[in-house]
């Protein structure tokens, strides 16, 4: 099959490089200003979060004549209520970490201006957490585990969803008395249903900045208020240990079971929408072949790129 | 006064000829030139071309193309160069009514796109609409391309042979009873196969590979049809249609074993017509039909596994099937109004991904599997219409009509009214001004993951979560018929749309459909602009200039927050056409096209990263969708027929054609590559040169 593939492909490309030829043109953009890239992605899960603001070059502009932002101006707003930040500062961005515990429903606003690039805006609203939610959770071969969410969801809304399974193993007495952890919250990776990416085996999704969240939309048939979704999780190899040496009846007074816990996150629009076109883009093959667009990166940061986004989570319990 | 009875229709009363009048022969078309006909319409938007125009006009591989016939047009968008795109007023592509006969045509292409699916030999004319749709023709958002083939004659016998330089022509038409029944037949094939087995031979016997690997390519379609008189009032007529493409690659491994990807796709139409006049003012046509549309993609592998042979065939298939009646009335009740109403039901059948695998071991088959029944979706198509074109005083006409659709879809029925006006105002004998107004659904869509016409779009009906494609469109212009021959048209419209689908998931050859509707953004567009048709037109010479200024956005808030330019958002078209008859023998053509650059996703921006070592990482990004310019696109194609006509009456025609005649290299993709200096470029790919061609046509 793979000579086959490798013949057709170098006929097609002896056929195209016979007649084609390579034309340089100067790049003609809609705008060629230097913009300010801001990823911020608030959480009801922690009691504070960051802002990290890059300057991004125009690619029109040599890098000689690039200059970092200087000067840079960043204001965040909770419901119209300026919000203390403390600086810091890495290699490649600016930081900004802000003490504040989003609640749902809350508006959060951030301004940033620097000298030499456009001025950003961006807004997200604290989207309401998942009320309530049960868990189904399958272990199946090959380390992979099966998890069934069934969750209140209102049918005349649009909702933006993400979840995070955790695993931990813990060792116990035969009576259920907890001795110690074996391995601690162990995230991992999650394979998303086939309409969400293409069927391949194996794919573990791991967002450059949402961690191992899988997100999905809410575009579902609704059954009474309630959905179900269904996934597969699968542990990370890196994590697999042997148990051979804590397996029950080894010192016939201990054993060694896997727990979980879920988290189900509501996510904002913006949130979701920038993750899934970062996603896409990754696995644009068609776009990779010159066959279709590149897959656009979505951005609410209005003049600049990047993400604000808002997350409300739910805790499950920790069950075996 | 202004007349609204036009040359060729129907007419009321006694001024209504007999029916068999206008079953016409293939050699001496009636169709009156497009000049003529398009006088004196309410519609805005309606182009007619005859059969003449496509067949001394554009010729690609001196094959004349309806489609890049109508690609030339204003208002028109041909997307990839060379591929048969046609993007109408803003349109996604997928949403033109291509009528062949009445029926819907869903494949209109061969080769990819390279070629349109319809043989001009067999075109009678058509009529393509670009705003002011009558409220009969529906489905659609954005164009209607209303194609007739020719009927055979009813007295003599008549045929063409044509023979180009990849493909050839041959149809016949003639009396099966004389005065009463006539058939045509056409059949048109490129031997493309006959030229990719010698270069596959030389690449096998170059290969470093042992295996040997064929490849061939082909498409034909026929056309065929029997038409019967059965009185003075009363007219049978059976058409049939089939075009296919087929790609074959086989390899042949040095242990014996066989693999084949066997590609097939394309359309069956069959139709049953039925005109008749029903009384003095009423005439009716009633059609009832059969549209396939089939793509097919088989992977087989024959092998010996310890002596026993093995064979495997898989399938993934795509269809739509959909099976349909209409009626349709004419009513002259006063000499001021004409009524036209009638219905249609079409019952489809979508089957978007079949998976058919069956595999014979030893004696007999011992697995198939077959998902037809699991995959389908099911839709009913009803629709209603009335539309009234009311000569209200001497210079008013008004065409008013309502179309009612019901469209019912696993778990979901649609209910729409399309509303459609168009009016005609003549201030002077040499100024009429128009003005339209039309709503269009379209219960469809088409999924495609990438530019070309490939076999693995697939069609799906509308769902549950995903309503029909809706589309609002106003127009109105002015419309000069000056002295002198010349003609200046100038017309502007704004059109909106709702509900367009953009494809967001995994960017494969074959997107998963099993749940499409998750894998897909609904978005808005909206398109508007003007454009200009200035001719000056003699029965020996023609000269048109065709300017179109034009706007073309979209908003997905899947994709990016605000308005954005659509890939086919070009800002000015310019085409010059010239058609001259130097004399009965001899006549040239030549075409100049000039229109601003697609536009393109790229990045835009980077973030460099600079490392103690001095080296240096990137991160792109793009500030908004089709944020890049192509560089301008021009051609000019030329060409010349020579026609001689023999004693007795038949026809030569040597054709010569030259495709992109100065071989202006016209980028159909781009990338962006960094230079010495850290800026960036854009890097066109071309890949069409100069292309001439001849062909030789013989008639009679």
């Amino acid at each position: 099959m793979k000579c086959l593939y490798i013949k057709v492909l170098a006929l097609v490309c002896v056929l195209v490089s016979l007649v084609s030829c390579e034309r340089r043109f100067e790049l003609e953009y809609e705008d060629v200003e230097d913009r300010l890239r801001v990823k911020c992605q608030p959480s009801t899960m922690w009691d504070n979060y960051t802002i990290l603001v890059t300057g991004v070059r125009s690619m029109g502009k040599p890098f000689k004549k690039y200059k970092h932002p200087d000067g840079l101006d960043v204001k965040l707003f909770v419901d119209g209520e300026l919000m203390e930040m403390s600086q810091w500062q890495s290699e490649t961005a600016l930081g900004f970490n802000v003490k504040h515990t989003p609640m749902p429903g809350q508006k959060i606003r951030l301004e940033a201006s620097a000298a030499g690039f456009v001025p950003v805006h961006a807004e997200v609203v604290v989207p309401d957490p998942v009320e309530d939610f049960e868990v189904s959770f399958e272990e199946l071969e090959d380390r992979y585990y099966g998890v069934t969410l069934k969750y209140a969801d209102n049918p005349d809304t649009e909702d933006m969803y993400g979840v995070v399974v955790y695993l931990r193993r813990v060792k116990e007495t035969l009576g259920g008395e907890f001795v110690e952890f074996v391995e601690r919250e162990v995230c991992s990776g999650i394979e998303l249903p086939s309409y969400f990416l293409d069927a391949s085996d194996g794919i573990l999704l791991d967002y450059a900045n949402g961690g191992n969240i899988a997100i999905w939309r809410d575009t579902r048939a609704n059954d009474g208020g309630y959905q179900n979704y269904t996934f597969s999780v699968r542990r990370h190899e890196d994590y697999q240990v042997s148990d051979t040496g804590l397996a029950v009846g080894n010192d016939g007074t201990h054993v060694v079971r896997t727990q979980y816990r879920v988290s189900v996150f509501k996510v904002s629009k913006e949130y979701y929408r920038y993750h899934f076109g970062v996603w896409s883009d990754h696995n644009n093959i068609m776009g990779a072949m010159g066959l279709s667009s590149p897959t656009n990166t979505y951005t609410n940061i209005h003049g600049g790129l990047g993400v604000l986004g808002a997350i409300s989570h739910m805790h499950g319990e920790w069950r075996y | 006064m202004c007349a609204f009875a036009q040359p060729g229709e129907r007419l009321p009363a006694d001024s209504v000829p007999d029916v068999r009048v206008r079953h016409d022969t293939l050699s001496e078309s009636r169709i009156t030139a497009w000049r003529e006909r398009k006088e004196n319409r309410t519609q805005t938007g309606l182009m007619k071309l005859d059969s003449q125009w496509l067949n001394r006009g554009f010729a690609f591989m001196s094959t004349p193309d309806l489609i890049k016939s109508l690609q030339m047009l204003p208002g028109v968008t041909a997307g990839t160069e060379l591929m048969s795109g046609l993007y109408v007023h803003g349109g996604t592509g997928s949403d033109n009514l291509f009528l062949l006969n009445d029926v819907p045509l869903y494949q209109v292409s061969h080769f990819a796109g390279l070629f349109s699916s319809f043989n001009t030999e067999l075109v009678e004319g058509l009529d393509f609409y670009k705003s002011g749709f009558p409220a009969r023709f529906g489905g659609r958002l954005s164009s209607v391309v209303d194609v007739k083939t020719k009927t055979g004659d009813m007295e003599d016998y008549h045929g063409t042979f044509s023979l180009g330089l990849i493909d050839g022509n041959i149809s016949v038409s003639g009396p099966i009873i004389k005065g009463r029944t006539s058939f045509y037949l056409g059949l048109r094939r490129t031997w493309l196969d006959v030229v990719t087995a010698p270069m596959m031979a030389m690449e096998n016997s170059m290969s470093i590979y042992e295996d040997d690997t064929s490849m061939s390519y082909a498409f034909w379609d026929a056309n065929a049809g029997i038409t019967h008189l059965i009185d003075n009032d009363n007219s049978l007529a059976l058409n049939f249609y089939m075009g296919r493409d087929d790609l074959g690659i086989t390899s042949r491994s040095i242990d014996s074993s066989e693999m084949e990807v066997i590609t097939r796709w394309g359309n069956i139409l069959t139709s049953l017509s039925w005109d008749s006049r029903l009384s003095s003012d009423i005439y009716s046509k009633i059609v009832l039909f059969h549209s396939n549309n089939l793509s097919r993609i088989g992977f087989g592998l024959d092998e010996t596994i310890e002596g026993t042979r093995t064979w495997t065939e898989m399938a993934n298939i795509t269809l739509v099937n959909d099976f349909g009646l209409k009626a349709d009335f004419d009513w002259f009740p006063l000499p001021a109004h004409h009524v036209r109403f009638g219905g249609s039901y079409q019952y489809h059948t979508y089957t978007p991904e079949r998976y058919d695998r069956m595999n014979v071991s030893g004696n007999g088959p011992d697995f198939h599997y077959d998902d037809t029944e699991e995959g389908n979706y099911y839709g009913h198509e009803t629709a209603l219409y009335i539309e009234d074109e009311i000569l209200l005083w001497d210079c008013l006409g008004v065409n008013a009509g309502m179309r009612y659709v019901l469209f019912g879809v696993t778990g979901k029925v649609y209910n729409v009214l399309e509303p459609r006006v168009a009016m005609s105002y003549r201030c002077a004998p040499w100024l009429d001004i128009k003005a339209s107004y039309t709503d269009m659904n379209q219960f469809n869509h088409q999924l495609a993951s990438n530019y070309m016409d490939l076999p693995t779009n697939t069609w799906m009906p509308v769902a549950e979560k995903i309503g029909p494609l809706h589309s609002r469109q106003v127009a109105g212009g002015l419309y000069f018929n000056l002295p002198h021959h010349l003609v200046l048209n100038l017309e502007g419209y704004y059109k909106t749309m709702d509900n367009l689908q953009e494809y967001t998931g995994t960017n494969t050859f074959y997107p998963p459909l099993n749940e499409w509707e998750y894998s897909f953004s609904s978005g808005l567009g909206r398109a508007y602009g003007m454009e200009v048709e200035f001719a000056w037109r003699t029965p020996t010479t023609d000269l048109s200039a065709f300017y179109t200024l034009s706007w073309n956005e979209r908003f997905f808030e899947d994709i990016y927050p605000e308005w954005y330019p659509d890939r086919n958002d070009h800002r000015h078209k310019i085409t010059l056409m010239a058609n001259h008859r130097f004399s009965k023998g001899f006549e040239i053509y030549a075409a100049w096209n000039w229109q601003s650059g697609r536009r393109f996703t790229a990045y835009s921006h980077v973030v460099s990263h600079v490392y103690d070592d001095g080296s240096v990482s990137y991160d792109f990004y793009n500030t908004s969708p089709n944020n890049l310019k192509m560089p301008p696109y021009h051609r000019l194609d030329i060409g010349m027929n020579f026609r001689k006509k023999t004693s007795k009456g038949n026809e030569s025609v040597w054709n010569i054609s030259v495709y992109n005649a100065y071989c202006r290299m016209n980028p159909i993709m781009a990338m962006v590559e960094e230079k010495k200096d850290g800026t960036f470029e854009g890097v066109g790919i071309a890949v069409i040169p100069i292309i001439p061609s001849f062909s030789y046509t013989y008639r009679f």
